[in-house]
């Protein structure tokens, strides 16, 4: 095969098509992350040094009553994974803020390491529903989604369904297998809130 | 040219802060910075999701960008880095197959499988050689331009379009010889 024969082979194939709404939303998109990822790097930034000190003293302290006491650390896990009010207020300013700005769009909103990400429905076609926060903590550390039942969001590489029950209680369904995060042995631990909780 | 000022101008602007500035110059490069990501990584997900990376990172070191270089080949160096970092993290790979056999079932058509077969062939590239064969094939830079995007040298990038296309030639094989035969 010549040189040129691979070019044309190559250039036969085209990248993927998508609709024009894809094309006029997808600025959009990234403006609002723009606008509102600053907002949520230094808030985070703050949170972690407003936390800093109580956490702390709270360590030590509780270094001291494990010595005492002997407590395992798998209670300070159990601990560590709960839904804080913080991280509740926090999620719910973030959501008001961008399903104003995308009205029955918003998919999901993801917290992690790196930052929050959106995931947002092409056409406004989610329908109205109760959010939740849903805080996933596995062996690459935890991250705050905040969804609705019925919707699909990417964790790790993985596409999983989420669905909620009367309670609030979350599951995360994936194409070959299910989180609940009640089962010890799961390798992730899964806990939740309705968004609009009693704060 | 008035296509070039008016680039100046929202740049410019950007630079300043201006979200809808910024709006405009997405949409001039969006298609081409998704092709890039495409088929960097043969994922229509991923590929959005750099493709919005690609444009943040633009946005918050266009304070730092400067006329000497096309604000395209600008665009491309950060994509491409973004696309190579992505390269690097753990079951990318695995999930890009994956992603692969369920379109795979999806189509039978000849075109789809053929398209499929050339974009897998890609993906057998290293990141750094399938960056220089989209880099020149597909987008058209010189190897100058390639060089610069890649943040490499021009002799560089001749050796990983000799090796890129050795191997391409050899897992494309087959596709081409199909192609000639239901040509004939």
């Amino acid at each position: 095969m010549k040189d040129k024969e691979l070019d044309d082979l190559l250039k036969s194939v085209s990248a993927p098509a998508r609709t024009d709404e894809y094309w006029k939303r997808f600025p959009q998109k990234v403006t609002a992350q723009l606008h509102w990822q600053p907002q949520a790097a230094a808030r985070s930034d703050t949170n972690a040094r407003r936390n800093l000190k109580p956490f702390l003293a709270w360590g030590f302290g509780f270094a001291t009553i494990c010595l005492i006491l002997g407590v395992n650390l798998s209670r300070w896990r159990g601990h560590e994974l709960s839904v804080n009010m913080p991280q509740l207020v926090q999620a719910k300013v973030y959501y008001h803020e961008i399903e104003t700005l995308f009205p029955n769009q918003v998919k999901a909103i993801v917290f992690d390491r790196e930052g929050a990400h959106m995931i947002l429905a092409d056409k406004a076609e989610v329908p109205n529903s109760t959010p939740f926060y849903v805080r996933i903590c596995g062996p690459k550390g935890c991250q705050g989604i905040i969804t609705f039942s019925g919707q699909e969001v990417r964790l790790d590489g993985e596409n999983f369904e989420v669905l909620a029950d009367a309670h609030g209680q979350v599951m995360l369904v994936g194409n070959d297998r299910v989180w609940s995060g009640s089962n010890p042995s799961d390798p992730i631990r899964i806990e939740s809130r309705p968004l609009e909780a009693n704060l | 040219m008035v296509e070039l000022d008016d680039e100046k101008a929202w740049i410019s602007k950007c630079q300043q802060g201006d979200h809808e500035a910024f709006e405009l110059l997405i949409k001039r490069y969006q298609h081409m910075i998704h092709s890039l990501t495409f088929r960097m990584t043969g994922s229509v997900a991923e590929a959005e999701d750099l493709a919005q990376d690609t444009f943040i990172q633009a946005f918050r070191q266009i304070g730092g960008y400067r006329a000497e270089a096309r604000l395209s080949s600008w665009l491309y160096r950060i994509a491409v880095n973004l696309c190579l970092n992505w390269q690097k993290r753990q079951h990318r790979r695995e999930r890009l197959y994956s992603d692969w056999s369920q379109q795979q079932e999806l189509s039978n058509h000849p075109d789809h499988r053929r398209n499929q077969q050339i974009q897998d062939a890609l993906l057998k590239l290293s990141p750094k050689q399938r960056a220089a064969i989209i880099l020149t094939t597909y987008d058209g830079l010189n190897h100058a331009e390639a060089a610069r995007a890649l943040g490499c040298s021009e002799t560089t990038i001749s050796w990983r379009l000799f090796a890129a296309r050795a191997k391409l030639k050899r897992l494309l094989s087959n596709v081409h010889f199909k192609e000639v035969q239901h040509e004939g």
